[in-house]
């Protein structure tokens, strides 16, 4: 198989409709000179008005993405469900892989993507992109300064409220993961990177809350505890409960305890408060906390540009994006299990 | 005319720091009357600070009390003290405190009440068949935003408690002459997951309801001497409600320095939020001049005493608002649990 070339030969799949690939995985590669965006590809064939926008080729057939020798890195952004299937099958014709989280649905399959990327030669990029927010890049600044010290603890909530999706969607099944698969990663991947350690155990706890008259199959209420390599800990609370009342600000709040000090992060003071008969009122600035940044994910795809370019090393190499999965996952199990679960998972051990 | 109230102290050493006598003796009509020293089971329990013998002889002229030297029972036997303050290590609570049952007398117990489960249990039952009052110092419920907290939740507003955490941090590392010792991790069952996850526990089930399984982890990860004989400084804890609501506390005594404690709750109901920050002394005022901060005197131990004298005073049943033996009963079973969680990675029945 060839070195890759400079520009990156570039297509991406899932882009036929609004989504986090026509709205930020697109605008964030356009800006980079080391990608050169070269197809777009989604059954849905109203793919080809973002693809003309963009002055290039697209597809509604995925293979025929895999057969294009002119490609170089494919960029998954498929539904959940696809993303390991399609990740290794990208690998396995010669392509370098970006793949949007989570990075599959079970353990067995994202361990499949690393073994087969590391048998074909072949880079995996997990996108935890999150991680480059502003504020969170903040956060592991202050940590990384050792201001505070070495960090002990870390508490990461957020609370928010839970998308509800469409009826009969995936995403409301219980085999999706629900809240932990599908977004876990960026909150898991965000606490071992501001504590610079591997989670080496988890222990979980869920329920689900729902509004009257609507109920999905997950659990929207998460709370993991984390057991690290070094003796550190870290909880991890995914509050996704909230339905009331309308425009109620979703909160982020950040501790970490060193051994020196500590930080905390609380994004409720972004508010704008009025006083008035109706009483002491917020009215929050800050868009949804998980909203993201396409300057995050430039950050990252610029990276792992540098990364097959220049031999850089990987921010988010996929031996931690896959730690990351599995402490996802085991929180689930861990719930279900009522007891800790190392990391790595035990063979076979899946959430249900 | 009121009567005066007399009260008896018993324990100044490590926990006497803490007393909660002297937040007696400020409400009217209740007066020290005896100060006896109870000697520690280990000599470094007596704490580096020297609080021996000379500092229990002391501290009783400070405060105009007899001194009873080592000889609790005669301050038991006196008809002008109805209440002791009983400030000794938890694993010797029972027998002295069920003496002080058998006396009559009125009981304010310090955290952990006991050490064991089984003391806890027959203490509650001892309380009850005697009638007696009593009151656990769990201060924190009278921090001013965690009453209010407490307040919004009865009022019924966020509807059922669905999820809770409460954050509990203090400041400013060990307490000055304080060694961390295998005899003080015996005598107490732990460290700071004992000494300030107790009121972090007490809140979560204070504003949740019965606890039905614990699961926990504890670092020692601050301090040498902790490390050393194994004792934590930091941990954190999951409680699952038999309401099925699920609680979350972190705790530790923390080196930062900031001088600013973390006092924090938040409960998610059926239908809202309710966050407090209990460190925030102070109320945002907006008005003509524009926005200024007042600070507030928060003084809960205080509160706390004050409230037991006023129920000492009334006739009728104690108030069931205080906290009393049944809730350390309740917090002594999570913790215990909390420690064998952290060691076998198993969630435990409480």
């Amino acid at each position: 198989m060839s070195e890759p070339v400079n520009p990156l030969r570039y297509a991406i799949v899932g882009a036929g409709r609004p989504s986090i690939a026509t709205t930020h995985h697109l605008p964030a590669i356009a800006g980079l000179s080391d990608y050169a965006i070269r197809l777009l590809a989604d059954i849905n064939p109203d793919v080809q008005q973002y693809a003309e926008r963009y002055g290039v080729e697209w597809t509604t057939d995925f293979s025929a993405v895999l057969q294009r020798p002119d490609i170089d890195v494919v960029d998954i952004c498929t539904p959940d469900y696809c993303h390991a299937e399609q990740a290794i099958a990208a690998l396995k014709a010669g392509k370098h892989v970006i793949s949007q989280k989570p990075m599959a649905l079970t353990v067995r399959d994202a361990r499949e993507m690393l073994h087969t990327a590391r048998a074909c030669g072949r880079k995996l990029q997990i996108v935890t992109a999150l991680r480059c927010k502003p504020k969170w890049t903040a956060v592991k600044q202050a940590v990384a300064s050792g201001r505070i010290g070495t960090p002990r603890y870390m508490k990461y909530s957020h609370h928010g409220r839970y998308y509800s999706y469409e009826a009969g969607s995936f995403y409301r099944r219980q085999e999706s993961g629900g809240q932990m698969i599908r977004n876990g990663m960026h909150y898991i991947d965000f606490i071992a990177w501001v504590m610079n350690a591997e989670p080496i155990g988890v222990r979980g706890c869920s329920r689900a809350h729902y509004a009257a008259g609507d109920r999905m199959e997950t659990d929207n209420y998460i709370l993991s505890n984390i057991d690290f390599d070094n003796g550190s800990l870290a909880t991890c609370e995914v509050n996704m409960t909230l339905s009331v009342p309308k425009h109620y600000p979703g909160r982020e709040r950040i501790l970490v305890v060193g051994d020196k000090g500590h930080v905390q992060y609380d994004s409720l003071p972004d508010t704008v408060w009025s006083e008035s008969a109706e009483g002491h009122r917020g009215y929050p600035l800050a868009q949804h906390a998980l909203q993201a940044d396409p300057e995050a994910f430039r950050t990252l795809f610029a990276n792992f540009a540098d990364h097959l370019l220049r031999g850089v090393e990987q921010e988010v190499p996929p031996e931690r994006a896959l730690r990351v999965f599995e402490t996802c996952v085991g929180a689930l199990v861990s719930s279900q299990r009522n007891e800790q679960v190392p990391l790595p998972l035990p063979d076979g051990w899946e959430f249900q | 005319m009121m009567t005066t109230i007399g009260v008896g102290v018993i324990g100044t050493g490590v926990r006497g720091r803490h007393a909660l006598e002297q937040y007696l003796a400020r409400c009217r009509n209740m007066e020290i009357r005896a100060v006896a020293w109870f000697p520690s089971s280990a000599p470094e329990l007596q704490d580096g600070a020297g609080r021996g013998e000379s500092y229990a002889r002391r501290y009783a002229g400070e405060v105009g009390a007899d001194y009873a030297g080592d000889d609790w029972r005669q301050l038991l036997a006196r008809d002008d003290i109805s209440v002791v303050s009983l400030m000794i290590e938890p694993d010797r609570t029972l027998p002295v405190a069920s003496e002080a049952i058998a006396a009559g007398k009125h009981i304010v117990f310090d955290k952990p009440m006991t050490k064991s489960i089984a003391d806890a249990e027959q203490l509650c039952g001892l309380l009850d068949r005697a009638g007696i009052r009593h009151i656990i110092n769990f201060w924190p419920r009278f921090l001013p935003a965690f009453m209010k907290l407490k307040e919004t939740i009865d009022s019924g507003q966020i509807g059922d408690v669905v999820a809770l955490d409460v954050d509990w941090f203090v400041g400013h590392g060990p307490l000055a002459g304080f060694t961390a010792s295998r005899a003080y991790k015996d005598v107490y069952g732990g460290g700071e997951v004992t000494t300030h996850g107790c009121y972090a526990i007490d809140l979560l089930n204070w504003l949740a309801g019965e606890p039905a399984s614990v699961d926990g982890s504890v670092a020692s990860c601050f301090y040498e001497d902790y490390g050393k004989v194994g004792m934590e400084s930091l941990g954190t804890g999951t409680i699952r409600y038999r309401n099925g609501a699920i609680g979350h506390f972190a705790t530790g005594r923390i080196p930062s320095k900031s001088g600013i404690p973390i006092f924090r709750a938040t409960v998610t109901g059926e239908y809202g939020t309710a966050a407090a920050d209990a460190s925030q002394a102070y109320v945002d005022v907006y008005c003509g001049d524009g926005h200024r901060k007042e600070a507030f005197v928060v003084d809960p131990s205080q509160q706390l005493a004050s409230a037991f004298v006023a129920s000492l005073q009334r006739e009728g049943d104690r108030n069931a608002h205080l906290p009393g033996a049944s809730d350390a009963l309740r917090v002594s079973k999570v913790l215990c649990g909390l420690y064998e969680a952290a060691q076998t990675g198993r969630t435990i029945p409480v």
